[in-house]
């Protein structure tokens, strides 16, 4: 019988083949002046995306009907030594699934805010809120490191490494100009 | 022979130049303290370190990347000895024995031999990659397409068979990364391949980004899964090294024979790294050591096994990256990406036409080694304190050095889309126990994959079973097969036991 924890682990498998399928199916649309003898660009990733297919189904067929675990072997797992027994007695480290989701948030949030307020006041931002998400409390350390790492970036990229490094736009591009007179760049 | 050691003297003065040394000085000193810090690892240091290459020559730009490649195999040992805190997977065998070792009071005698092992394990191995490289090289220059595709396919399965717990899942993650190296304007025809239109993709999806996503951003999700933990190591106290006596050193000389040959072996494997020879090392000490009874008890052999084969690991990798253009490691895989950014393709063709990049990257190899353990031996105590540094801070510099680094390759802020997105697949390929090795290998070596097969069918006449009838790419092919199929058959041995 299928129980849902195995519904749950075929997930990832489905997805790849269904994605894979897609793109097999884009693959053979696509537009190119055939030569007659020779193979054209939609064998390869054809190929590629045939194998994934056949892959994730069997990725879906273990998920579904074999015991958890079974066929899982590290390739480690022949040597570990006399650690092994240690660690597995280390009690497992909690995890909250929202923090990395969040964290993708900000992620995706950085590139627009990037563009609107300049790499200085972005990242600033970025640094203090992921720092504050991960958990971690040590308030000085978070506004130090967040303001000075910046600061020091945006310097060593426009003086040294010739990176531009976005300014913002409207009054973000004029603390950018400001903030470069006073750290002395031209 | 000779003009082997024509050009390694030659390398060694081009590396001795001032800005060459300093690159290597700093490569060295950026790769011990990745090794140090449990946040960040060899492969993603070596990740974040090329954007910063850009603008350097490409001995300068290889130069660094090595050192850190060399060092990052030892510095993690500090840690792994004095704090039961490995930096690196490959320093987990060292803890066992060195651990031991520094709480019976030994801690510096347990450096020593550490050190000992990464000095003589990558010497040797220095030295059968300098030596081995030009006959193989020349081999390599005999061969034809279809083998070069073999070639090429046994690597991208020996990353698939040895990176992680799933076989079904390595193939994916293989066959995900070889079909992201399709999308864009394909070269011969001109078709445009899952770009959509959008501009970013039409240029092809940069291995890069891929890189600096799924290792760096990637990497920063899954540990933000369990929260940032504060250091709470005290570094402070004596650290010091203690070199081995003779006769200390006479009793661990099988040990080390028998581990710098595993390392270079397993080293020249692709996709078997520092962490495989390491940990094999150890294992093979446990059955053929002469002392194996007592491994784990805080032994010496139970350092310099996997430290020398850690270390000799890095020469036996270099050989395929640098005749063939296949990379033996992740570190190597960066190595190679630094080469094509530089408009270098490494394999046979660079020993006669770039012959100085090649003995120049060897020689800084061998200097990277001494330099290592002079670093390691004068500057340990300083080295250790970045431990104190919060992994939070040290998450969020990572976060800014990949987007920055993403930034710096082709100034377009919609790169950054890329690796965000890159970012959060690698933490979902963590999350779902699939490998990122094979992923970002099948990047790299996708388009390459891709061309030696189409120009074989278009020699061959579409005939397909060339690959197997011709001698060399069939015996290659054939030893892919055993790895793919070598873990299916022990985990049905395993299960039937069970």
């Amino acid at each position: 019988m299928i129980r849902s924890p195995a519904i749950v682990r075929a997930l990832p498998y489905v997805a790849i083949a269904v994605a894979a399928g897609y793109f097999y199916m884009l693959a053979g649309r696509l537009e190119f002046d055939d030569q007659p003898g020779r193979l054209g660009p939609d064998a390869w990733p054809k190929g590629m995306l045939g194998l994934m297919i056949v892959v994730a189904l069997a990725g879906i067929l273990k998920a579904l009907f074999a015991k958890p675990g079974a066929g899982l072997a590290s390739v480690h797992d022949p040597l570990l030594g006399p650690g092994a027994a240690e660690a597995a007695d280390e009690p497992a480290l909690p995890k909250w699934l929202h923090l990395p989701i969040l964290g993708s948030v900000l992620f995706v949030a950085y590139v627009p805010v990037l563009e609107y307020t300049g790499f200085v006041i972005a990242t600033s931002a970025l640094m203090i809120s992921f720092q504050y998400l991960g958990r971690y409390r040590n308030h000085l350390v978070i506004w130090v490191s967040s303001i000075a790492g910046p600061l020091l970036f945006f310097l060593i990229f426009r003086t040294v490494a010739y990176i531009s490094l976005p300014l913002g736009e409207g009054p973000f591009l004029d603390f950018s100009v400001w903030l470069m007179r006073l750290l002395g760049m031209a | 022979m000779i003009d082997v050691l024509q050009h390694l003297g030659h390398g060694f003065l081009d590396v001795l130049t001032p800005m060459h040394f300093l690159i290597l000085v700093v490569g060295l000193v950026l790769g011990l303290l990745v090794a140090v810090l449990p946040g960040l690892t060899l492969v993603m240091g070596v990740v974040l370190a090329l954007p910063f290459t850009y603008g350097m020559g490409v001995t300068g730009a290889i130069i660094l990347l090595t050192a850190m490649y060399v060092s990052g195999t030892y510095g993690g040992a500090f840690t792994s000895i004095l704090f039961r805190v490995p930096g690196e997977p490959m320093d987990v065998p060292l803890l066992w024995d060195g651990y031991k070792m520094a709480r019976s009071g030994q801690a510096a005698k347990a450096l020593g031999y550490t050190l000992f092992a990464a000095l003589a394990g990558g010497l040797v191995a220095a030295t059968v990659m300098t030596l081995l490289s030009e006959p193989v090289a020349k081999i390599a220059l005999t061969l034809s397409t279809p083998e070069y595709f073999a070639i090429i396919m046994f690597g991208l399965v020996s990353v698939v068979s040895l990176s992680g717990n799933s076989l079904i899942n390595g193939l994916l993650s293989l066959f995900i990364g070889l079909f992201l190296s399709t999308v864009g304007v394909e070269a011969t025809y001109g078709a445009d391949r899952f770009s959509f239109g959008v501009s970013i993709l039409s240029d092809g999806i940069e291995y890069l980004s891929i890189m600096v996503g799924a290792y760096g951003l990637g990497e920063v999700l899954s540990r933000l899964e369990t929260g940032f933990k504060s250091p709470t190591i005290d570094v402070k106290g004596q650290i010091r090294t203690s070199l081995p006596s003779w006769k200390d050193l006479r009793a661990i000389g099988p040990t080390f024979g028998r581990s710098s040959i595993l390392g270079v072996l397993i080293g020249i494997v692709p996709g078997a790294g520092a962490t495989i020879a390491s940990f094999v090392a150890y294992g093979v000490e446990g059955q053929y050591g002469k002392r194996r009874a007592q491994l784990g008890n805080g032994i010496p052999e139970g350092i310099v096994a996997p430290q020398t084969a850690a270390t000799a690991s890095v020469g036996g990798a270099m050989i395929p990256l640098m005749t063939m253009g296949i990379p033996g490691s992740g570190a190597t895989a960066i190595i190679l990406g630094a080469f094509l950014l530089h408009g270098i393709q490494p394999g046979p063709q660079v020993f006669l036409n770039s012959s100085e990049i090649v003995y120049a990257v060897y020689a800084s190899i061998f200097l990277g080694i001494i330099g290592m353990c002079i670093l390691g031996y004068f500057f340990i105590k300083a080295l250790v304190r970045v431990l104190v540094a919060p992994e939070a801070v040290v998450s969020t510099y990572v976060i800014i050095f990949c987007f920055v680094g993403a930034l710096a390759a082709r100034n377009n802020i919609n790169d950054l889309w890329v690796i965000v997105a890159f970012g959060v697949l690698g933490w979902l390929f963590e999350k779902f126990d699939f490998p990122i090795a094979p992923l970002v290998l099948g990047s790299i070596l996708g388009p390459l994959a891709e061309s030696a097969f189409m120009t074989t069918m278009l020699s061959f006449e579409n005939d397909w079973t060339v690959f197997v009838t011709r001698p060399v790419s069939g015996v290659i092919l054939f030893l892919a097969a055993l790895a793919l199929l070598y873990p299916i058959y022990r985990d049905w041995r395993a299960a039937r036991t069970r």
